[in-house]
């Protein structure tokens, strides 16, 4: 039996947390690396390709040796690299299987180059593309698997129809990666400042809040509210503002993630903003925790702050809010 | 649909050419994107509408109409460079015009989503 008495899960940082101060060019890529370390926001480090890298799917011998360098000055440890499932590169027209699983192929072979164990992924790809990558992911020695972000959650059509093609494989390479804002408690409050900023009333944000927390899909969701506002007289952009905030977060169980937690390669530990006591408002941070360390989870947890959303508060500020809180919970454990 | 990127998609400092200005814009989004997913939607000086023809998009040091950045599967847009707009209309021969710009995106990994940015400033040359 595995011991449930030490945390084993790793935090780190992903670098799409400081997006705005990266695209603002305040910061350089190697900038971010350094105060990542400097902050103590390690030890793991993720990133996206397409965020990062210049040039990127290319990724130049100069570049790999850089970053190679970077994480031994600053002790950090790749932890997760993001790929992008770029299906509609022309407009209106889906790329074919073949061109889906070449377009992967280069991002996971500079992973690998860069030391990445884990590929991030998207079901915007079909199971059929992963599958035909596994070869390419056995060789490398890096795991692989789309993330679940809301409004997805572990028992989603497309993941479901993920979970059947790995049962089939069988592959120690394939898995997946939850983002904690599948299994949120409530909107995060900036977000809903934000549509109270539009104009729209306090009335119908709660009535969409309401409609947030039944069992259903974004879709069945949004149908719902449309029902619920029919011959209202309101501005016909407060639905499609109000129905946005059903892809942002689910209200899925806590525990839903028990169920593919040996599948569970990576965690992206999402986050918006904190109260005065240092909690998450709108995700269960003590909660969520604890699953993955009674599933015996050993991975990496990177803190993703997406406030940068809606706010301009420092990112650098929130990740480290982020990280106090982490370890406060795990110690607890 | 606001956005974070809003503020940065158009500098409010332009170059001036013999016949118009250079605008620099920045993508509105946080990761490179192919040049196929971007769209100029529109361009007004002062209200009035520039016709896409006066219009030419600079990026990677190459340069094309309009009706043709849908073609650029291959040139990616990186996320921290500018992107320039040639517009040819003497009105931008001079500082104080009001321009603003609407650029549409359309990621290509979250089909059906048109990410819409819309800049204003009033513009001066550098």
């Amino acid at each position: 039996m595995m011991s449930y008495a030490k945390p084993r899960l790793k935090l780190g940082t992903t670098l799409f947390s400081f997006t705005s101060e990266f695209h603002s060019r305040e910061y350089t890529f190697e900038q971010l690396v350094a105060e990542v370390a400097r902050r103590n926001l390690g030890p793991g480090l993720e990133i996206i390709g397409f965020q990062s890298i210049r040039g990127f799917p290319e990724v130049s011998d100069a570049f790999i040796e850089r970053f190679r360098e970077l994480m031994a000055q600053h002790r950090l440890q790749p932890s997760c690299f993001d790929a992008n499932a770029d299906v509609m590169l022309r407009r209106g027209q889906m790329l074919s299987i073949e061109e889906q699983v070449a377009y992967h192929e280069p991002q996971i072979r500079a992973a690998a180059r860069l030391g990445f164990p884990t590929v991030r992924c998207q079901f915007t790809a079909a199971p059929e593309v992963l599958r035909r990558l596994v070869p390419l992911a056995e060789k490398l020695n890096v795991k692989m698997g789309p993330e679940i972000h809301a409004p997805l959650g572990v028992n989603s059509p497309p993941v479901l129809a993920y979970r059947e093609m790995y049962a089939k494989v069988n592959s120690p390479c394939l898995g997946f990666v939850p983002d904690f804002g599948s299994t949120a408690r409530t909107i995060p409050e900036p977000y809903l400042d934000t549509l109270r900023e539009r104009g729209i009333p306090e009335r119908l944000i709660q009535m969409a809040l309401e409609i947030w927390k039944l069992p259903l899909d974004a879709v069945a969701k949004r149908a719902e509210l449309a029902k619920r506002l029919d011959g209202e007289p309101i501005d016909p952009t407060y639905q499609s503002a109000l129905g946005i905030m059903y892809n942002i977060m689910s209200p899925n169980d806590v525990r839903s993630w028990l169920e593919i937690m040996p599948q569970i390669i990576h965690v992206h530990g999402k986050f918006y903003g904190f109260d005065a006591e240092g909690n998450e408002a709108s995700i269960d941070y003590p909660a969520l925790l604890k699953v993955l360390v009674e599933g015996g989870y050993q991975g990496y947890l990177s803190s993703e702050y997406e406030g940068h959303m809606y706010s301009e508060a420092s990112a650098f500020e929130a990740v480290s809010k982020h990280h106090a809180l982490c370890r406060r919970v795990l110690a607890a454990l | 649909m606001a956005n974070i990127f809003e503020k940065r998609l158009l500098a409010p400092v332009a170059r001036r050419t013999a016949g118009g200005a250079v605008l620099d814009l920045r993508l509105p989004w946080y990761r490179a994107l192919p040049l196929s997913t971007v769209e100029v939607a529109g361009l007004r000086i002062d209200g009035r509408e520039v016709p896409a023809e006066r219009m030419r998009f600079e990026l990677n040091g190459r340069t094309w109409r309009l009706d043709e950045i849908g073609e650029q599967v291959k040139e990616y847009w990186y996320v921290t460079d500018s992107a320039f707009l040639h517009v040819e209309d003497p009105a931008l021969l001079a500082d104080g015009h009001v321009v603003e710009l609407t650029l549409n995106l359309y990621p290509p990994y979250i089909p059906n989503l048109t990410w819409v940015t819309r800049s204003q400033q009033t513009l001066r040359a550098a």
